[in-house]
């Protein structure tokens, strides 16, 4: 007999919030039929919001330089620690020898995170946006991880609510502008 | 509510049509970093209003349950009585009535309306590692988290289907506590000289 179909499919992503380098919030996408569930997960209990395809007015990912920073300062660090490491380590005290090896062990850890920070791509911050609310999901803090939960969420909001062309789009924003009804541009945008 | 356009997520500087619904990407106008922004046709749609519900104008007619002076357009999929415009409530594919509605999420049949849930298998399974720990104190632990896991066995404790797993780790885990303990225990009396 065949399996039922899942109720939610997990999406890409697993975002965390930290307090005092302490994760206090986990945070994921599961992807129903008509709605996608946002999940947090906190100590031990978890709260949910649901956003329904048909109530999904926009979603924008925009890319931080986040990730860079990091890296940046990793390499930093790397660098300071690759030195000391060094330097303890071609002194002739034996007793300077294991503080030597403490660094470069450090240093090495270091130089796994920045990998693993490299591998996971550039940092990004998407906000979905409907009528009343306009929330952040951390769990798509990744550009690559953000692109590919947009490929797949595109179709379902568009088979929910129709295709808005690019053309129809700033046709629809100048007749509100121009009506009145819409919150004004920045006065940076040409 | 009045219409609102996308805003850039790093500035919050509002996007004009050209930055919007490109397959490719896009730069923000504002801050000039990478941006990939979708909108939908809800955007532009006007907000529904409730309707306030027709008045009886026929004899024959069928009035509401709860305002009898109102035409009954549908019927409450949950216990059956008839409703008004204004007390149609749609959830998902049902309608219900107000009082159904109260019910249904008072003792959590809704899963719609759920937003909370407290995770009893991750906490039974906590305390079973904590009894391992703090091995002393087993006696005292891994009997919480027997309990928590054997009181909750039928309680959903997510609304993303899980399997029963944890709570059976955990109890093996806390008889297994609790086992050595016992053996621990009987050992250090024999040992002990007196």
């Amino acid at each position: 007999m065949p399996k039922p179909p899942k109720e939610y499919q997990k999406l890409p992503g697993q975002g965390t919030r930290s307090l005092a380098l302490v994760v206090s919030e986990r945070s994921r996408l599961w992807l129903a039929t008509d709605h996608i569930l946002y999940v947090v997960n906190q100590a031990y209990s978890e709260r949910y919001r649901r956003f329904y395809f048909r109530d999904i007015q926009a979603i924008v990912v925009c890319k931080t330089r986040t990730g860079l920073i990091t890296n940046i300062v990793l390499l930093a660090l790397i660098g300071l620690f690759a030195l000391a490491a060094t330097g303890f380590l071609v002194s002739k005290s034996n007793d300077l020898e294991p503080i030597g090896g403490v660094f470069l062990f450090l240093g090495f850890i270091l130089l796994v995170a920045l990998g693993v920070n490299l591998m996971r791509g550039p940092t990004c911050v998407c906000k979905l946006q409907t009528a009343v609310q306009t929330e952040e999901l951390p769990s798509l803090g990744r550009l690559w991880t953000a692109r590919k939960v947009l490929r797949i969420l595109k179709p379902k909001i568009e088979e929910a609510q129709g295709v808005l062309a690019p053309e129809e789009l700033a046709a629809r924003f100048a007749e509100r502008l121009a009506a009145g009804t819409a919150s004004p541009l920045s006065p940076k945008i040409p | 509510m009045a219409f609102s356009h996308p805003k850039c997520s790093r500035t919050g500087q509002y996007l004009p049509a050209s930055a919007c619904n490109h397959d490719g990407r896009s730069a923000c106008p504002s801050c000039g970093g990478e941006i990939q922004a979708l909108v939908f046709p809800a955007l532009f749609r006007a907000a529904e209003t409730s309707a306030a519900g027709e008045a009886l104008t026929q004899e024959l007619e069928s009035g509401c349950f709860y305002h009898a002076a109102k035409k009954a357009v549908r019927v409450c999929d949950g216990c059956g009585v008839f409703l008004c415009a204004l007390c149609d409530v749609k959830i998902s594919d049902r309608h219900l009535c107000p009082a159904c509605i109260e019910k249904g999420r008072a003792k959590g049949k809704l899963k719609e309306l759920e937003n909370r849930r407290l995770l009893y298998d991750d906490m039974a399974l906590s305390i079973s590692f904590l009894s391992l720990l703090i091995f002393c104190l087993a006696i005292f632990i891994a009997p919480v988290a027997i309990f928590l896991a054997v009181r909750h066995w039928n309680t959903p404790c997510s609304v993303i289907p899980r399997t029963r797993a944890r709570k059976v780790i955990a109890i093996v885990l806390s008889l297994a506590a609790l086992a050595g303990w016992i053996v621990w225990v009987v050992y250090l009396v024999r040992t002990t000289n007196f």
